[in-house]
């Protein structure tokens, strides 16, 4: 048992209050600024906790208790951590009352990492990120700087509206937090995004080709479709996206200066 | 094409402290895809004076990174410095290449913008021993503010990597700009303009495979062709 635990026995421990957990929440966007191969997030989530665990822990040795069990290796996709840094307030304020083991927060936390972390990348990273992108490119090819609306206003209503709903869950549940993210289905919504993105994507070279040199427009465009569906073959084969935009550009500007 | 008098030093200067904030964005803040190709050369473009060209390069770098994700400890290509490098010489080569679109220099532009997103991922690496260096050193630390303090010390390196890729676009723009001015007759700006149509097919090939979803090929190929049959049913209606 720690010494926070032992002291909180008599003096119950100051409540975490909503400015406290607005300032750790902040800290939170900061998640990555130390990040390091050797561990990883682990100095972001510390110095996030920091205004939290000053609050819970008054004595100097259980403060450093506390922040030492947020110092090891930690590693979650950075929206995700979200529901993490709201769970381990949850915890560390039932640790300073004396309601649980200091040995929770840490394996809530290992716990919850990894599946947060693939959950994470294959939603943000893989789907949304991709779709807003390529919809956001294929507005700013048709109407100009809408396009950078579209995609900032997009994928930030989603992105900041399930970083906050995330933070408050954990901090609300502790370790049902997992129900609450469950409930979200960004598992469903990555499958109907993912074939938005493809679709944009396509149609987006087709009007950039459009817009390319040449007297007939429709000719540009449908040389641009015809390299791109080579490119889509080549790349299928192992060949680097650098390549194949060396070798296409080279075969385009060669075949331009002939025509 | 851009006056000359717009690419003053107090506007680089100012394009180039933008550039450093938003590579911060990318990875060490807050990451709501402000350093993303299509947002980072649209704001580096409005700064520059070529907001047009740069939103079309932004478009096609946004398509040829589109799957470009930090997931665990890989370090990817770094699309931000693309964009930086690629903006910035865009805007010193807009003017060697009179006409709509611009082409030529989108073409240069992108030749040099995939060069540093290539030299980004050193960049990247050198940024996490760095703040590996700075762990280290925050372990020794007694005071435990002054130890997790050391979690924002880290944020000057991205930011100074993002002005520098953005100073070496705007070197290698100025450069490419003399020896195109110096370039007579025709062939070269077509062949550049049709280069950039091959950089386009590139993207778009880059940007379906990214795409990790069955029938990726289908969709984007079905709308594509939604788009092409729209555009010839243009080309007809105006004959």
């Amino acid at each position: 048992m720690s010494a926070a635990h032992d002291r909180s026995q008599d003096t119950p421990a100051p409540e975490l209050t909503a400015r406290v957990r607005r300032r750790v929440f902040v800290r939170s966007l900061w998640l990555q600024a130390c990040w390091n191969p050797r561990r990883m997030q682990s100095l972001g989530i510390a110095w996030a906790l920091e205004p939290a665990l000053k609050v819970l822990y008054p004595d100097p040795q259980a403060l450093r208790a506390a922040a030492d069990r947020h110092l090891a290796f930690f590693n979650c996709h950075p929206y995700m951590t979200a529901a993490i840094l709201g769970g381990s307030l949850f915890h560390e304020q039932r640790i300073a009352r004396g309601e649980e083991e200091a040995e929770k927060v840490v394996a809530f936390k290992a716990s919850l990492m990894g599946p947060l972390a693939a959950l994470g990348d294959g939603f943000f990273w893989m789907s949304l990120r991709p779709a807003a992108g390529a919809v956001g490119a294929l507005v700013a090819l048709l109407a100009g700087y809408w396009g950078v609306a579209v995609f900032l206003v997009g994928y930030n209503a989603v992105h900041l509206g399930l970083r906050a709903h995330f933070f408050s869950q954990g901090w609300r549940l502790g370790d049902e937090v997992v129900g609450a993210l469950a409930a979200t289905n960004l598992t469903g919504l990555t499958g109907k995004l993912r074939p938005a993105a493809a679709a944009a994507a396509g149609a987006a070279v087709a009007v950039a080709g459009a817009a390319g040199p040449g007297h007939l427009q429709l000719l540009p465009m449908l040389a641009v479709l015809g390299l791109g569906v080579v490119g889509w073959v080549l790349l299928g084969r192992g060949l680097s996206p650098y390549a194949w935009a060396a070798a296409a550009a080279g075969l385009a500007a060669v075949a331009g200066a002939f025509l | 094409m851009i006056p000359e008098a717009s690419m003053s030093p107090a506007r680089l200067a100012l394009a180039a402290a933008l550039a450093a904030l938003l590579a911060l964005e990318r990875k060490a803040f807050l990451q709501a895809m402000l350093a993303r190709p299509l947002v980072a050369c649209g704001l580096l473009g409005l700064a520059l004076g070529v907001p047009s060209e740069a939103l079309l390069l932004g478009a096609a770098l946004e398509l040829f990174f589109l799957g470009t994700a930090n997931l665990g400890a890989n370090v990817p290509d770094q699309e931000f410095l693309a964009s930086a490098a690629g903006v910035s010489c865009l805007a010193f080569l807009v003017p060697a290449f009179p006409g709509p679109g611009a082409s030529g220099a989108l073409a240069i532009a992108a030749g040099v913008a995939l060069l540093f997103g290539k030299l980004g991922q050193l960049s990247d690496r050198l940024g996490e021993r760095y703040n590996e260096r700075l762990l280290l050193a925050s372990a020794a630390e007694r005071d435990l503010t002054r130890q997790l303090g050391f979690a924002l010390r880290g944020l000057w390196l991205p930011a100074l990597a993002g002005a520098l890729a953005f100073a070496g676009g705007a070197t290698l723009g100025l450069l490419l700009r003399r020896a195109m001015v110096s370039l007579s007759g025709e062939v070269v700006p077509r062949a550049l303009g049709f280069a950039w149509l091959g950089f386009l097919a590139a993207a778009g090939a880059s940007a379906v495979r990214s795409i990790r979803v069955e029938r990726a090929e289908l969709w984007a190929g079905g709308a594509a062709a939604l788009v092409a049959g729209i555009q010839l049913a243009q080309v007809l209606a105006s004959k």
